[in-house]
């Protein structure tokens, strides 16, 4: 088959597509936000909601576990508190609705009710947590803990690593499984490195959909599974791409197994119906998910129009409070209402902002938000796991809407994120490559009970540069993201894909988390810049998130109502990683000044105009062929780079060009050389650095705080500037730079402006911001005082003429 | 203004999802590279925003994104001053809308990585280290020990092999 110019370029786009890994961005909520579009507002005027149950059943049985669930709590307050297992020098009280540790340890299960650790509160356990009040224990008391956690039938890789403790001041907590949320952070086993991952007693297979659809008729062979028409259902028609991997113990397990058959069906377009015969026996019904989500819409539109809803079929109605009675994979509907804090911070008081936001971490193709202006509520309809996480969003809003200082960005200039001093060292380093498919066994064995669902095909790896002695490997979050895929909680079972469908379920963080978050995770949260509208700070956040995957979200203020009313920027709701999220928070923190700046030039002094910055790059002169992986080798022995972790790019590049001037040393200069020559980049990654295309290093690099501070960092280093001009209009500046030959076309380079601070941003190679920096020094001048210089013009005796006044900035003082 | 169909068979919202891959991966083809691409999808779209057109059909309305975008990426290119790399645009318009079909190319796309798997591991590897990586072809030549010449040939039958698997497939 003979192709043609065309034909070739399309099959090149296409290659470039497959081979990359890249995928077309989904730009819906970006171009909404631009043009202020809202889907709500096409449809039917909306009145108020009335939802019916799909039948009593759920009624009943829900009302009868309260009951039930009364008894047992009411026993359980007087014998053993339930999920809690208490250390024998613990003391506990009861607190309300939960418990207070106030000495001791304690192990917290998925049954537990909230727990109390000093300031800490732990929640939503789903997995097993060992709580210690006060600080990470002394090798003593960790021997006596792992004593009492043998008594308890119960093993823990290695509790000396104290990266997987988290510490909070007041007590300490050690993830043992799966997952649970502390202070208001999710955290994940996906999060940490796996421990000791031979010892683990956690047996797991890697099956594909067949395997799985038999391992749930075998668990429950009194029930059926069947098509819409009656025939049976065949494994076959679950995405065969997908696998699943199960712990050995899980296999007989009906509710884990019904779960991860409902979310292997959902991602392959299917919904698993379950109806019931006799009030015991379950069968499912297999039906096409377009017809669930059709009945969704429809019980949206009823929502809408004040009209009866009709009667569901896969749908539950429920409310906040008997939402936890539901399955994690039924499709529910609910109005949650809105407080008047929130409505103070939505631009039109209907609640179609909060809305617009909310949607897009609602189930992708699935989940469904929508306003109901007259009672100032929202309409959730999604699976029963996403709704948590969703209102979870909401409470968020509000904290930001009543000014909490949890949002507050300048209260929150800790520990710079990328300015870790590294310590110099020699040591043994070798590259090794593990495939991911080995670090989600891992993942599976270490969280216990949780199944992995994923699509990875043979051969992905990930490489890396570490010490000899370490051997330590990536958390699976850090491994999967130079791939672009994330792993996330949906429900007790773990899916596994790419990044921007993995966006919905991504866990709430307050900033003020981000510090303990572990740098690989990917994460959700909300920005509340205090001068600076969010709309303008957006459009400069949404060039430096991570591409296809990161995003940033403006949920508008409305107007004032009266000069005396405060005033909001709006907020902004961002998802990234969580190393990225630090980044772009630091940039906000720097451009959210509280004046306006108002370039003095710009009204009466054109020379923008006329300006030429000097801007020239140095050659680096002669270079040899160095080998790739010996360069990379002794720059991580040395402690001059952090160990390197990467999607395997190394293998196309056995050898870099490298400036022979400093012949027989190796250093990060000529690293940092070699790889801008092939238009890559050496970038911190979480504790890890990692290695992408330069087009990539605007999404990643590290922030410079001031001008000055480029001297210390490497010529071909790549970084972002930002910085603030006094005398001239940053977008002007922008503009001329952006026609000089050797700025903006270099691969890597962006210039951003922000009106409001007359900032620019500025990211690439430090060589060239450097030239860039200077040439600004030598425009950014005050001017002449004009005063002065009319008085001159006064002055002048009658008979000269001035045909023209021309105000040059004056010499930067010595 | 909610809708940019005046027959109202497609709200703006379902003309973003339906059309906005094809555009993408359009623009793409013309020449422009991811940033470049993603704007002008955005701009295109918003262009169409605020001035609607008649909807006629999935095949007109992809015609006419398409022309809005081809106007806005030779805008974007006369403005850096540097002209596009293409002469036939019109073969090009044909080739994507081939290779399109009614999907953006997603199920083309999907098609090429199962026909990617039945090319022997080298070709697969000078084809990643190309496509993949943006290796020049000198090093990728000299690191699989080829001709430069020799190379080039190499890949293009490479992609003559991929795009007959590709319609074997899709019939």
């Amino acid at each position: 088959m003979t192709l043609n110019d065309a034909q070739h370029r399309v099959l090149d786009v296409a290659l470039t597509e497959v081979c990359a890994e890249l995928a077309p961005p989904d730009f819906e909520s970006r171009i909404l936000a631009v043009v202020g579009h809202d889907e709500a507002s096409e449809k039917a005027p909306i009145h108020a909601l009335t939802l019916k149950r799909r039948n009593n059943f759920g009624i009943w049985a829900a009302a009868a576990s309260v009951v039930i669930g009364l008894g047992l709590l009411a026993y359980s307050w007087f014998t053993q508190p339930s999920g809690l297992t208490l250390s024998p020098n613990a003391k506990l009280l009861s607190d309300g609705g939960g418990y207070r540790l106030e000495s001791g340890w304690a192990l917290v299960r998925s049954e537990a009710d909230k727990l109390q650790v000093g300031d800490s509160l732990v929640t939503d356990v789903r997995g097993t947590v060992l709580a210690v009040r006060g600080g990470i224990p002394n090798p003593d008391e960790m021997q006596k803990i792992e004593q009492w956690l043998g008594t308890q039938h119960t093993e823990v890789g290695d509790m000396k690593l104290t990266t997987r403790w988290i510490a909070t001041g007041s007590a300490a907590f050690f993830l043992i499984s799966g997952s649970a949320t502390i202070d208001g952070q999710r955290m994940d086993m996906a999060d940490f490195e796996p421990i000791n991952q031979e010892a683990a007693p956690v047996e797991v297979e890697t099956i594909g959909g067949k395997e799985l659809l038999a391992l749930f008729e075998a668990a429950q062979p009194q029930s059926k599974v069947k098509c819409e028409d009656g025939t049976d259902f065949d494994g076959a028609k679950i995405d065969p791409k997908l696998k699943f991997t199960i712990p050995a113990h899980l296999k007989q397990n009906k509710p884990t197994l019904k779960k991860t058959l409902a979310i292997a069906l959902a991602i392959s377009k299917m919904y698993l119906h379950t109806t019931r015969e006799m009030f015991t026996i379950e069968n499912y019904v297999v039906v096409n998910m377009a017809d669930a989500v059709k009945e969704l819409g429809e019980l949206g539109k009823a929502a809408y129009q004040n009209t009866p809803a009709p009667a569901g079929r896969y749908v539950r109605s429920v409310t906040v409070d008997s939402l936890a009675s539901c399955e994690d994979t039924e499709l529910v509907v609910l109005e949650v209402p809105l407080s008047e804090r929130l409505e103070s911070v939505t631009n039109d008081g209907s609640g179609a902002n909060v809305r617009a936001a909310l949607s897009l971490y609602a189930t992708r193709g699935i989940g469904n938000v929508l306003p109901i202006a007259e009672r100032n509520s929202l309409f959730i309809g999604d699976y029963a796991y996403q709704v948590p996480h969703l209102l979870t969003m909401i409470k968020a809003l509000e904290g930001a809407a009543a000014g909490s200082s949890d949002f507050d960005i300048h209260n929150m200039r800790d520990g710079l994120p990328f300015q870790t001093e590294r310590e110099e060292k020699t040591t043994d380093v070798s590259k090794r490559t593990i495939p991911l498919s080995d670090l989600i066994s891992a993942h599976a064995k270490a969280s216990g009970g949780r199944v992995v669902i994923h699509g990875i095909e043979e051969g992905k790896n990930v490489s890396i540069f570490d010490s000899v002695a370490s051997q330590r490997s990536p958390s699976l979050g850090l491994a999967l993201a130079p791939h672009k895929l994330a792993i996330v909680e949906a429900g007790q079972v773990d899916a596994l894909g790419p990044i921007n469908y993995t966006l919905s379920a991504a866990p709430f963080v307050l900033l003020k988390g981000l510090t303990a978050c572990p740098s690989g995770r990917f994460v959700t949260t909300m920005i509340a810049p205090k001068h600076v509208d969010a709309a303008q700070l957006r459009a400069i956040l949404a060039n430096l998130t991570t591409r296809n995957a990161g995003s940033v979200y403006p949920v508008f203020p409305r107007q004032q109502l009266s000069p005396d009313e405060p005033r909001h920027q709006g907020v902004l709701i961002v998802s990234d990683f969580v190393g990225n999220v630090r980044r772009l928070r630091s940039i906000v923190a720097l451009l959210d000044t509280p004046q306006e700046v108002h370039p003095t030039l710009r009204t009466f002094d054109r020379q923008v105009d006329n300006w030429s910055p000097e801007i020239s790059i140095a050659d680096v002169g002669p270079t040899v062929d160095m080998a790739t992986e010996k360069l990379l080798t002794h720059c991580v022995a040395s402690g001059e780079i952090a160990p390197l972790i990467d999607a395997s790019i190394l293998q196309y590049i056995p050898t870099l060009k490298v400036p022979t001037m400093l012949s027989g040393v190796f250093t990060t200069q000529m690293l940092h050389a070699g790889l801008a020559e092939r238009k890559l980049a050496l970038l911190p990654f979480g504790d890890y650095s990692t290695i992408v295309q330069v087009t990539e290093a605007m999404t990643m690099s590290e922030i410079v705080y001031s001008p000055d501070k480029l001297a210390g960092h490497d010529d071909n280093r790549h970084v972002t500037l930002v910085r603030s001009l006094k005398h001239v209009s940053a977008e002007e500046v922008r503009a001329v730079i952006a026609k000089h030959p050797t700025t903006l076309k270099e691969k890597g380079t962006m210039i951003l402006t922000l009106n409001f601070s007359n900032s620019l941003v500025m990211c690439g190679r430090v060589e060239l911001l450097k030239a860039i920096n200077k040439a600004l020094d030598d425009l950014d001048r005050e001017p002449e005082d004009v005063a002065e210089v009319v008085r001159a013009v006064l002055e002048m005796p009658e008979r000269t003429m001035v045909s023209r006044v021309e105000i040059r900035p004056s010499k930067p003082g010595k | 203004m909610n809708t940019v169909a005046t027959n109202d068979q497609l709200s703006f919202v379902e003309l973003i999802r339906r059309f906005q891959v094809d555009i993408w991966r359009y623009l793409r083809v013309l020449g422009a590279e991811q940033s470049l691409a993603d704007d002008l999808t955005q701009e295109t779209f918003v262009a169409v925003y605020r001035k609607p057109f008649e909807y006629r059909g999935e095949a007109e309305a992809s015609a006419y994104l398409r022309t809005v975008a081809r106007n806005l990426f030779l805008m974007a290119k006369r403005k850096e001053r540097s002209g596009p790399a293409f002469h036939d645009i019109e073969g090009i318009d044909r080739a994507w809308v081939e290779f399109s079909g009614e999907d953006g190319g997603n199920e083309r796309i999907a098609l090429l990585k199962t026909c990617m798997q039945t090319l022997d591991q080298r070709t697969r590897a000078i084809l990643e280290a190309r496509y993949g990586y943006d290796t020049p072809r000198e090093e990728i030549a000299a690191q699989f020990e080829l001709e430069l010449e020799a190379l080039r040939s190499l890949i293009r039958r490479a992609k003559e092999t991929l795009a007959a698997c590709i319609e074997r497939k899709a019939q």
